[in-house]
């Protein structure tokens, strides 16, 4: 089934994914580096509007690159420096819209079928095949219905089965789970992830939901603005924000300042005292989880190194935890339990210490 | 709602008349007269005709209208719409300074080829296509449009090539603006006056379609006149009826 | 509604008695044939009557005839052949003011080597004849019956002078109009006479209408046409005077 650009192919090459990809598209500067192996699951996270659907666009074909390459399984798809671009019915990737686009016109088994069909396989081996996969993804009742008669999460299994009947090298994925809301997300998400440890080829996921791409991807890429800001497993990223987008993404305080042996200046002319000694110079950035800071109504005394005065603006109440947003010269995002709100008599506006223990500063290099 | 009452008995008051003066009983007496059914034969081909060529031509210019960028595509664009917006006897003139035997092209098709167009059945295929096809276009060219491409994406990405995809997506989902446009276009042709006597002029059987029959016979006989004008009428009707559920379905 | 009624009354309005005082309009139906002769006699008419404002509609006479017969607002008809003005009600006393022959219209120069009637029945020979509807598409026919010339045209024009006018774009090659048209046409078209013996002689018949606003006007306007000054006019184009017999 692999028919892209086999002139081209280096036997020796690993299979995978070597991708660069540099465009431009509207006020979109992309410039992007990822490799990812076959069998892998690469998540690609970033905010709206950060160039991810575009990057996947690219790989698929339709978006032509600037310049770079996009190498799969050893064979060059597309490198402008030498004139190579494979047109995308060519490719073995196959791409899920995040809004699936289904043919209206079609019914789902012949959705389905279509790719086979267009591949010149004969009618009805190519229904056959696609039947399999619809029971594969549990939609072999609806073989006869148009994609109008389908719900949300029907239409997104319908779409996987499309993609996957082609067996392509690379699955690009946009977004697959942010057209379906409520109950439905859990199981498509399961599904999802059952069919993703099958594949066999390089699987790239765009999302910006964190749940998504920690329980469907082997490895994270943030992208940000036309560019990757971190890369990582999810414990990394998750440990060592180096964005804002990504430090709100796990829900962490993250700081930037310069180190001069354990304390921290920030630019605002703050300071953050941390125990580790082991970046005490450059620039570095420094995380605290909202769990590590308490709260008191008076300037605590003793122990803890770092206190900052502020008002709280926002309470919200998260499982067990209660959510406190700290307003002041050092803006803090701090976690506490329901009973320290009430002993504590919080409320919206009132004046707040907030301390932070020199040990539970996580320092990084930036 | 009052003016909107007007507005329908503005427009169906002259038709309900047709219906009123139409000499029911004498109709089939008027009908059989031997230049009608040539008339009524000769304007269901020469329609159909300028249909097919607007099919044939008109679809791959708004293809390259919707989906081709290229420079001076709206003064193209302008070039396709004049013939809906100018008088039908103008574009007869403009057909003859153009295709007629001493037309900067028909010259040389007279030349080349031994083909006149004007006085010939085919000339009024030709001046129905000219002020039908515009129709055609411009409904297929909108079509395209709010397609936008996303199904053709999404087939190229399943391995779909160009003609396959047009095949197989681009024409079945364009079916209904197909359909609307052809209808359209259609019914220009049907009734199309100015431009086929100007161009085509006027002989039965060869170029006097029903329009040019109706607009000759109320020279001399008003009662002929009328029952011709009913039998178009009907054929109107019939059409918009056969039509109505696929291709006129509103939102 | 009521600014609907009112703006259809005022446009149907404007044109017809605008200023009653300063101006009397006069509509005149006339035939095609007479569009050059009737524009310069209205002009001398108005010259010699600068109350009245003279409109001409043009067209063929069957067709005038007609929409006068549907209410058409007019108050002169001057059509190209007694038949048409006989089908019209409301004519009050017409009367022939001018005579016209016929005549084979072709190409400047003759290309084709047309010189008399049956060199229109030549196969190779596109011939455009007006309409029978109309008065010089029955003339045409009742010359080329008499002569007992079948003629197979390529097309029944609606008016004659679209006849002339499709011979003069050389898009036929032959046809047969009203010496006047030839005249009217300037060097465009040549003409083959038909001898007398051949021809027919369309007479034409002016009349004022019953319904008219302004009858004084009409019959001022009936009178000049016939009177010494207009019937020279109307020769300047190549038409006969009227007979003078009785």
């Amino acid at each position: 089934m692999t028919r892209a650009a086999v002139s081209t192919a280096d036997p020796s090459a690993k299979q995978g994914l070597r991708a660069r990809v540099v465009l431009r598209r509207g006020t979109l500067d992309l410039s992007v580096d990822i490799d990812a192996r076959a069998g892998e699951v690469v998540g690609l996270l970033g905010p709206n509007a950060a160039g991810k659907t575009t990057f996947l666009r690219a790989l698929a074909g339709l978006t032509p690159i600037m310049a770079g390459h996009v190498v799969l399984d050893g064979a060059v798809l597309e490198d402008p420096a030498v004139g190579v671009r494979t047109a995308p019915e060519e490719r073995s990737v196959g791409l899920m819209f995040q809004d699936y686009r289904l043919f209206p016109h079609l019914t789902v088994l012949d959705n389905v079928a279509f790719g086979l069909r267009a591949r010149g396989v004969k009618r009805s081996p190519a229904r056959q095949s696609a039947m399999e996969w619809l029971a594969k993804v549990g939609m072999a009742d609806a073989a006869g219905v148009r994609p109008r008669a389908l719900s949300g999460g029907q239409a997104q299994r319908v779409a996987l089965a499309r993609a996957l009947v082609l067996r392509p090298r690379l699955l690009l994925l946009d977004e697959p789970l942010a057209a379906i809301d409520g109950s439905a997300r859990a199981d498509l998400r399961r599904d999802l992830h059952r069919h993703l440890s099958w594949f066999d080829g390089t699987c790239l996921l765009v999302t910006h939901d964190p749940l998504e791409a920690v329980t469907l991807a082997d490895r994270l890429v943030v992208l940000e603005d036309g560019h990757v800001t971190q890369s990582g497993s999810a414990e990394e990223i998750g440990a060592h924000p180096r964005t804002r987008y990504v430090a709100d993404l796990v829900g962490v305080n993250l700081f930037r300042g310069r180190s001069a042996g354990t304390t921290i200046m920030l630019p605002g002319g703050e300071t953050i005292v941390a125990a580790d000694e082991r970046y005490h110079h450059g620039e570095v950035f420094a995380a605290i989880h909202p769990r590590v800071v308490s709260l008191f109504r008076e300037a605590p005394e003793g122990s803890p190194r770092n206190v900052w005065p502020g008002a709280v603006e926002v309470l919200d109440a998260i499982g067990d935890r209660v959510r406190v947003q700290v307003h002041g010269p050092m803006p803090l995002l701090v976690e506490v339990t329901p009973a320290a709100v009430a002993s504590l008599a919080l409320d919206e506006g009132g004046e707040v210490w907030a301390a932070v223990k020199a040990a539970e500063v996580v320092v990084y290099p930036a | 709602m009052p003016l909107a009452a007007l507005a329908v008995a503005f427009l169906a008051l002259p038709l309900v008349a047709v219906a009123v003066r139409t000499p029911w009983g004498a109709l089939a007496e008027e009908l059989a007269a031997p230049g009608v059914l040539a008339a009524l034969r000769l304007s269901l081909v020469c329609s159909l005709g300028a249909l097919a060529l607007s099919f044939f031509l008109g679809l791959p210019l708004a293809w390259v209208l919707a989906r081709v960028p290229f420079r001076g595509r709206r003064i193209v664009r302008a070039l396709v719409i004049l013939p809906m917006v100018l008088p039908p006897v103008v574009g007869g003139v403009a057909l003859l300074l153009a295709y007629g035997r001493q037309g900067i092209v028909g010259h040389l098709l007279e030349q080349a080829l031994g083909i006149t167009l004007p006085f010939t059945t085919a000339g009024v295929i030709v001046a129905e296509a000219f002020v039908g096809m515009p129709f055609f276009v411009v409904t297929v060219e909108a079509g395209l449009r709010a397609m936008d491409g996303r199904y053709e994406e999404a087939a190229a990405s399943l391995g779909a090539g160009r003609w396959t995809t047009f095949r197989r997506v681009t024409l079945p989902l364009l079916a209904p603006s197909l359909g609307a446009g052809a209808a359209l276009c259609w019914a220009r042709a049907l009734g199309e006056f100015g431009a086929t006597i100007t161009f085509a002029g006027n002989l039965p059987g060869s170029t006097q379609t029903m329009p040019l029959a109706v607009y000759l016979a109320l020279q001399t006989d008003t009662t002929t006149a009328v029952a011709l004008s009913a039998v178009m009428l009907a054929i109107s009707l019939t059409v918009l009826v056969v039509l109505r559920d696929r291709w006129f379905r509103l939102p | 509604m009521l600014t609907l009624a009112a703006l259809l009354a005022a446009t149907s309005a404007c044109g017809q008695d605008e200023g009653t005082a300063a101006s009397r309009d006069l509509r005149v139906f006339a035939a095609a044939s007479l569009t050059e002769a009737f524009t310069e006699l209205g002009d001398a008419f108005m010259a010699e009557h600068p109350d009245v404002k003279v409109t001409f509609v043009f067209g063929a006479s069957s067709d005038l005839a007609r929409q006068i017969e549907e209410g058409a607002q007019a108050d002169v008809l001057a059509t190209a052949d007694k038949e048409t003005m006989a089908g019209v009600a409301d004519a009050v006393d017409p009367r022939v003011f001018v005579r016209n022959r016929l005549t084979i219209v072709v190409a400047p120069g003759d290309p084709l080597a047309i010189h008399a009637l049956e060199d229109l029945a030549k196969p190779d020979v596109k011939v455009v004849l007006a309409a029978p509807e109309v008065p010089a598409g029955r003339y045409a026919e009742r010359i080329l019956d008499g002569q007992g010339v079948v003629v197979e045209p390529v097309s029944y024009e609606a008016t004659v002078k679209s006849v002339v006018t499709k011979v003069s774009l050389g898009e036929a090659d032959a046809g047969i109009a009203y010496v006047t048209d030839v005249a009217a046409a300037g060097g465009e078209v040549d003409e083959v006479p038909i001898p007398i013996a051949e021809n027919v002689i369309a007479a034409y018949p002016i009349a004022t209408l019953a319904g008219s606003q302004a009858g004084a006007e009409a019959q001022a306007f009936v009178d000049f046409v016939l009177s010494d000054a207009g019937q020279k006019i109307m020769k300047t184009y190549g038409f006969l005077p009227r007979p003078t017999a009785r």
